[in-house]
């Protein structure tokens, strides 16, 4: 739906583990910062 | 999308999305409208107090426009408000827009602490605020075409180090 995006990412090795933080750049623009991705 | 509160407005039990006949998200839920200038907003839900729209794609280029809302019949005043081409966020599991991510794993399964993600493994994020895509859209288009980012769009994960390229980005 028109409003709605998608983003497919391959998680890099050598992250660590636990709740990492994720953010998306569009252009000069970045998400807030605080949301985090669950990696083994 | 964005979500405005307030008062006077919006039916007592909540009212949801809604398609017209031509597959497109409807402009009017339950007498509640929501014009950016003179263009109407998909809505996304209404309730007493409470409603969340979509905001139209041609804000783009402006800096600020006055929103006003309906209400059977009844208008608001213009608020002006703030608007930019892009503004990105990831949607998050409690809708707080923080904490953990609304994300899915490789497997299709919901990203959460007893369900993590492998290093290696792709990911998939959902959000808001892309802004103008290519091709445009039409407001409220539920669509399987896919659309892209004319903007450069990358994601972070952990450092800046971590930096990957989105692989796949779509409406």
């Amino acid at each position: 739906m028109s409003g709605v995006f998608q983003v497919n990412a391959t998680l890099p090795a050598g992250i660590g583990s636990g709740a990492i933080p994720v953010l998306v750049s569009v252009g000069n623009t970045t998400t807030p910062t605080g949301v985090t991705v669950f990696v083994q | 999308m964005v979500t405005l509160f307030g008062a006077n407005f919006g039916p007592a039990a909540i009212s949801t999305l809604a398609l017209d006949s031509n597959n497109h998200v409807t402009t009017a839920l339950a007498d509640t409208l929501l014009a950016f200038d003179n263009t109407l907003a998909p809505m996304i839900y209404t309730i007493a107090g409470q409603m969340s729209a979509v905001v139209p794609y041609n804000v783009a280029g402006k800096i600020s426009v006055n929103v006003r809302l309906v209400y059977s019949g009844a208008a608001s005043a213009p608020v002006p408000v703030s608007v930019s081409d892009t503004s990105p966020a990831l949607f998050t599991l409690n809708s707080s827009g923080s904490g953990p991510g609304a994300i899915l794993n490789q497997d299709g399964s919901v990203n959460q602490a007893d369900h993590p993600a492998a290093q290696g493994s792709v990911i998939v994020l959902y959000g808001t605020g892309l802004g103008v895509l290519s091709p445009l859209p039409k407001d409220g288009e539920v669509t399987s075409v896919t659309a892209m980012s004319p903007q450069k769009v990358k994601v972070t994960i952990g450092a800046p180090s971590s930096l990957t390229p989105a692989r796949r980005l779509r409406l």
